[in-house]
């Protein structure tokens, strides 16, 4: 009887027990002979959450296209299924075969954001699995990290035998591909031989081939490979035509709600915008488009294996994806029929967009959303966030001139140079939206305007401008959270503010090193796990892990760190040159702005990687076709 | 014909789903199979569809009742074949038909409990059976003791060597809806010692004739 077999009779009593079962339409299952290596791929937080990430759908499609690869889907269980396991003596199992994870060949994980690390150890644990790299054998899976929080590994370094840093669509293949290429060359498997092997192949580091030393200080003196053969900077891998990047026909269908059950259409990878403190902006350069043609058929292929009724039309800023009024065009000619909706998250909404978002949403109306970030226009140039007050403004008037009422703004505390002043410019800012409202004559009788401020605190990440410096204090970030509140004087703007306390842990782990590996493993002791969830997250917790690990967390998140010390993460190569992050820097702390890469190029380093948009300065699929 | 009721089993993992989760993935097979599903009018169009009974989490059901109207005549063994092609195998489609009665004058439900490997006594357990003690039942106006007796129309233990079935036929309509966990809620209440597992399936929807 497989794990899953055993857990089935007692599902019964827990939540949701749908999450636990596989099944589902369009999973994948391989006959065991002709396989050379298995792979069990885990989201480290719950079946919903998991199933709804787009990078799993693409990567479980390109292992499985390999005919000797079988790659599985695992999930982090909730906490009354981790206990009844345990309780059980069940050891955590991969969805399709029901298999426990303990007998892959690989079991990965990808790494989406800090606060799931907790996670990484509780399934390893429920997996029964040594959670450090060190302790396994030859007989355990190797355990491989990737996504974007793999930038920098080095927290979550000892419990990793190695990381794909990148793009997996090759990365990762690749990485399956050495390992069956090794076993069918060496008679006995040796771990440590393998790993070594494996750190030759492209984006892919193998931590424990690094030595890092320390100064008295505390910060880094030397990162180093341990032999000559093993890479000093691991360079990430780079998908170089998207167009005809694998992208799944064909994806699990879950038969239970999950948090985006639809169909999600990757129209563009990266962005050109380059606001200073955002990680995705930097690490997913170049900026690639796809043609609208792939895109349609694409989207088409998945509708029929799917049966979804909505497509969302995803890239890290659709309104920049150039053919976008086309691809709507096409999509609606069927789409219509079939009763699918289509949504367009993160829209900017000038009025070129406002006809496409009448074309896409009929009579049903959505609130309008936009991410200034911050205050007032000399911090905005700051961070380089290119949206000007009167933009948003024009925006809004145009929106309420076609009857919307909600407006929703998200804004940062903590950036660099911020005073006092742009704290107070979030509330003006809100109090000019509902002046606007009130000046339109025709606005609808007795309905009054929402306009909702939410606000978080700036988690300075590595590979971006704001990796130097260090993040508000706690009592510092409080402080103004507090002064925002008291400087909203109307009852038309609703307040919310993130629990400083959750941004302060993943700043700590944002620009970690490999140092802190020991308070995660003090953390899983303490029995902390869904750190991502309000109801589980613990600061006291959190706290006495640093205790016990004598670490002092404050090193990791409030310090301004020199531009020539060395980082934990500069053996990453993301694509982006480190001369480039510096001069954004400086530029931030000016005030100066620094154009997206449609209109210059700021030579970022992400042109040798040969796309369009660097090599001719186009984005737009069809000219690039054209002229061949 | 436009208007059908289909007759399903729900079985092995898709026990586990809930009701909602069913309804979508009965929508979304006959998208995928290309059925012109009817849509309500007004501002957030539904197809018309309606299950007889909702099936609780975790139990089987063997003859579990579908109503949909399709926007297109269609013939029923066509529907029939494009229904069995689409939907995943653990949801078995035994017929389509006209509908019939109407789902409103749905009456009991059938259903068997197993207990594996359970050596209990199937006098005892008829005899508690008869005169099931009261139990706390949820309904609209909060939990309170109810007397589940009016809603057995019959019980029966049956000891068939190896596995022990309870085999019920409760009402299902408007208040007088009772899940058969609260008749083995009962049998414990009696101090008859059932084992923690068991399963429960549901065999029939009966009408009221």
């Amino acid at each position: 009887m497989t794990p899953k077999e055993q857990a089935y009779k007692y599902l019964k009593k827990v939540s949701k027990p749908a999450r636990y079962t596989g099944g589902e339409l369009n999973q994948i299952i391989k006959d065991k002979s002709g396989i050379d290596a298995r792979f069990a791929f885990c989201f480290p937080d719950t079946y919903e959450i998991g199933m709804s990430n787009l990078g799993i759908k693409i990567l479980y499609d390109c292992l499985n296209a390999e005919e000797n690869i079988w790659c599985e889907r695992t999930y982090a269980p909730w906490p009354d299924m981790g206990e009844l396991l345990k309780e059980k003596d069940i050891p955590l199992y991969a969805h399709e075969s029901g298999d426990a994870l303990y007998d892959f060949d690989f079991l990965g994980f990808t790494l989406q954001y800090e606060m799931s690390y907790t996670n990484v150890l509780y399934v390893l644990s429920l997996a029964k699995i040594p959670l450090l790299a060190s302790e396994r054998t030859n007989e355990h899976p190797i355990v491989i990290g990737g996504g974007p929080c793999s930038y920098n590994p080095e927290p979550v370094a000892d419990f990793f035998d190695a990381f794909s840093i990148g793009e997996g669509e090759t990365g990762l293949v690749d990485a399956v591909k050495c390992y069956i290429n090794y076993k069918k060359t060496h008679k006995d498997f040796d771990r440590k031989e393998f790993l070594r092997e494996l750190s030759h192949v492209k984006g892919c580091y193998v931590p424990s081939l690094y030595d890092v030393k320390y100064k008295e200080n505390g910060e880094i003196s030397q990162i180093s490979p341990k032999y000559p053969d093993v890479p000093s900077i691991v360079e990430k891998c780079c998908v170089k035509d998207f167009d005809k990047a694998r992208f799944p026909a064909k994806a699990p269908v879950p038969f239970t709600e999950t948090v985006h059950d639809r169909i999600m259409l990757e129209c563009a990878r990266g962005c050109m915008r380059g606001c200073r403190f955002c990680q995705a902006g930097i690490i997913y350069r170049p900026y690639r488009a796809k043609f609208p043609e792939t895109l349609n058929k694409q989207a088409y292929s998945l509708f029929k294996s799917s049966g979804y009724e909505e497509i969302s039309l995803t890239s890290l800023s659709i309104s920049d994806y150039p053919c976008l009024m086309e691809l709507v065009d096409a999509l609606k000619e069927w789409t219509d029929g079939e009763k699918i909706g289509i949504s367009l998250p993160s829209m900017r909404i000038d009025s070129f967009e406002a006809k496409i978002m009448e074309k896409v949403q009929g009579v049903r109306k959505s609130g309008l959303t936009f991410a200034p970030e911050a205050g007032t226009q000399r911090l905005r140039d700051v961070i380089n966030k290119n949206l000007t007050e009167k933009e948003i403004l024009d925006g809004c008037r145009n929106a309420f001139s076609t009857g919307r009422t909600n407006v929703k703004l998200y804004f940062m505390l903590g950036l660099p140079t911020e005073t006092d002043e742009d704290v107070a410019g979030i509330a003006n800012l809100g109090q000019n939206i509902v002046n606007v409202y009130y000046e339109n004559p025709n606005r609808p009788k007795g309905k009054s305007i929402e306009v909702t401020i939410s606000v978080s605190c700036l988690v300075p990440k590595a590979h971006t401008p704001f990796q130097w410096f260090g993040q508000n204090s706690l009592d510092e970030l409080r402080r103004k959270q507090m002064l925002l509140k008291d400087a909203i004087t109307t009852r038309k703007i609703r307040y919310n503010w993130h629990e400083a306390k959750v941004s302060r842990i993943e700043a700590v782990f944002a620009r970690g090193d490999r140092r802190l590996s020991k308070v995660l493993l003090e953390a899983h002791a303490l029995g902390m796990k869904f750190d991502a969830w309000d109801e589980y997250f613990s600061y006291e917790n959190w706290m006495k892990a640093f205790e016990n690990a004598c670490i002092d967390p404050s090193f990791y998140a409030e310090r301004d760190i020199s531009f020539d010390e060395i980082l934990p993460w500069d053996h990453i190569g993301c694509g982006v040159s480190k001369k480039f992050l510096i001069d954004e820097a400086k530029r931030a702390l000016s005030g100066v702005t620094t154009p997206d890469c449609l209109t210059k190029c700021s030579a970022c380093g992400a042109a040798k990687y040969g796309a369009s948009l660097c090599v001719k300065r186009d984005i737009n699929p069809k000219n690039i076709e054209s002229e061949g | 014909m436009t208007d059908f009721r289909i007759i399903f089993s729900k079985k092995g993992s898709l026990a586990f789903i809930s009701h909602l989760d069913l309804t979508h993935t009965f929508i979304r097979a006959m998208k995928r199979a290309g059925i012109p599903l009817k849509y309500s009018e007004g501002f957030n169009p539904r197809p018309k569809m309606a299950f007889g009974l909702p099936l609780s989490v975790g139990m089987e059901g063997e003859n579990e009742i579908l109503d949909v109207s399709l926007s297109k005549d269609t013939d029923c063994k066509v529907l029939l074949q494009m229904l069995r092609e689409s939907l995943p195998g653990e949801i078995e489609i035994k017929s389509v038909s006209e509908p019939g009665q109407k789902i409103k004058n749905i009456k009991y439900a059938r259903y068997r409990v197993t207990f594996d490997g359970y050596e209990g006594d199937e006098s005892v357990l008829n005899a508690v059976l008869e005169n099931p003690p009261p139990v706390m039942k949820h309904s609209k106006s909060g939990e309170r003791l109810t007397d589940i007796k009016p809603m057995i129309f019959s019980a029966k233990a049956q000891n068939d060597g190896g596995s022990f079935h309870i085999l019920l036929t409760l009402t299902a309509y408007d208040s007088m809806n009772l899940n058969p966990e609260y008749v083995i809620k009962s049998i414990i209440e009696a101090g008859i010692n059932l084992p923690e597992e068991y399963t429960i399936t549901r065999t029939n929807i009966i009408f009221d004739e």
